[in-house]
């Protein structure tokens, strides 16, 4: 390729000299390689281009008689890049378009035109609608995030609702069943930290009783623990039951000591169970269900068959000590006798010195503070405060 | 000796039996047990005349572990179905 070449094709494609207006005006064939016979030598890039536009101008030649010859339907247009390129190639060529090309050209871009002004308002509409969607979206999670915060506060005003009704509950249990009350004031306050909650804990631990324990015959009067507290003896109605206060369970059971109510009394060996009833007392065995011995625990006797107020053993277990409104009396329990603190008047518990001639009830309310004694009971064992 | 909390304005829990010694309800001098909170608040630290002392606990988070032990045993499902209720799903009151 020479210089020579290089600037006539140059000059063939952008300056409007004569030839090419002649050119133009000659849009045929033939008129390509007369061009470069008056012009002299052949330049081969100007040829190269001319084929190329008579080209493209007979495919599109071709495609609009196509479209004109099938009643110029809207899907024979052009479009897209053919459409781009022809559009290029239309406004720099220097051919001339005949009428139906031209029509051909104009609806592909009118048609081009309108499908693209729908596309846009497709993408439009769209992105109207993406937004709308997004939106609401946005919209129904905020509200459903508020739903859930209801939600929440909802619950968490339920539980600590519940967990007031079991601290509640607890409470009262508490005097019944300690273990139960506890369990629920603990529950409570794993439910919900309301104060009454952390009060219901605090109270199980203040609480004294560790367990309750409910005898099965309520009717028996006759109830004493053993020294250790691990068994609870109840008497009465010919029966003596002995339960294991842990468990609850019935640990012995004996008949034979007569069905009127009796005041009992177990002694320090845990096995010696002393029964009052009346003016008598009796002995028995836990372990084997025998009676050990009985007798008067006051020298006089008393048509009064009711029960006395309490029966206690010294802590010694050598001594029995039965009080009855007024009266008491001893019991010497190893030798089964009966012995009695200092006689005043008919067995009368001296309590306190009483001014004389003050109402013998005056005594009733006294305490008593009894001491072991250090040798066989004589008058004067017994103490009042 | 009964603790209140005064932030919920109510008694935090039942009151508690001390012993303080030879209590003397009549003695004019020094009538009270010697009292102190722990530095973390959770004890309330009860000095008898005698010496003696005892803690009272004043933290419910605190004495949870300690009623757990007192109890010995732990809530039933269907203990916690006929007290809290169905509403609630069970959970362990006092894990072993």
């Amino acid at each position: 390729m020479n210089s020579q070449a290089r600037r006539c094709s140059s000059v063939i494609y952008n300056e409007p000299d004569p030839l090419i207006r002649h050119l133009r005006n000659h849009d045929r064939r033939h008129a390509a390689p007369r061009g470069p016979v008056e012009a002299g030598p052949l330049p081969h890039e100007w040829g190269t281009g001319d084929r190329d536009a008579l080209g493209h101008r007979r495919e599109l030649g071709e495609a609009a008689r196509r479209w004109a010859r099938n009643g110029r339907r809207p899907e024979d247009l052009l479009r897209g890049t053919a459409l781009r390129q022809t559009l290029e190639w239309t406004a720099s060529t220097h051919l001339t378009l005949n009428t139906t090309e031209r029509e051909f050209v104009e609806a592909s871009r009118t048609g081009s035109a309108r499908q693209s002004r729908r596309r846009r308002l497709v993408t439009t509409s769209v992105v109207v609608l993406l937004i709308a969607s997004l939106t609401a979206g946005v919209l129904a999670w905020q509200q459903s995030a508020r739903s859930d915060e209801t939600g929440r506060h909802l619950a968490d005003e339920r539980a600590k609702a519940t967990a007031r009704r079991l601290a509640l509950q607890a409470d009262a249990l508490r005097g019944t069943d300690p273990v139960m009350a506890t369990l629920l004031g603990v529950a409570a306050y794993r439910i919900a930290r309301v104060p009454e909650a952390g009060s219901a804990v605090l109270s199980s631990l203040a609480q004294q009783e560790r367990s309750v324990f409910m005898a099965p015959t309520p009717a028996n009067e006759g109830r004493a623990l053993s020294p250790d507290g691990r068994t609870l003896v109840s008497a009465g109605a010919d029966r003596v039951t002995a339960y294991d206060v842990a468990t609850g369970r019935p640990v012995r059971t004996f008949t034979g000591i007569g069905e009127a109510p009796v005041t009992a009394a177990v002694g320090p060996d845990g096995d010696t169970l002393a029964l009052a009833r009346g003016s008598r007392m009796e002995l028995w065995s836990l372990r084997t269900g025998k009676r050990l011995g009985g007798g008067k625990w006051l020298p006089e006797s008393s048509s009064d068959d009711g029960r006395p107020e309490s029966i206690e053993f010294s802590p010694g277990g050598g001594y029995i000590v039965v009080r009855d409104n007024m009266r008491s009396g001893g019991w010497r329990s190893r030798r089964r006798a009966r012995w009695a603190p200092r006689r005043t008047g008919a067995g009368r518990w001296p309590c306190g010195t009483p001014a004389p001639g003050a109402p013998r009830d005056r005594c009733s309310g006294c305490r008593v503070t009894w001491w072991e004694p250090g040798s066989p009971p004589t008058g004067g064992s017994w103490r009042s405060p | 000796m009964t603790l209140f909390d005064t932030v919920a304005g109510r008694r935090l829990g039942a009151a508690w039996t001390v012993t303080t010694g030879t209590f003397d309800p009549y003695a004019m001098d020094d009538p009270m047990p010697a009292l102190a909170f722990t530095a973390d608040g959770s004890l309330l630290r009860v000095i008898g005349h005698d010496g003696t002392f005892q803690d009272l606990p004043a933290d419910p988070a605190r004495a949870v572990p300690a009623a757990c032990e007192r109890a010995g045993r732990r809530l039933t499902q269907e203990e916690w179905r006929e007290h809290v209720g169905a509403d609630l799903d069970y959970q362990e009151v006092c894990p072993a």
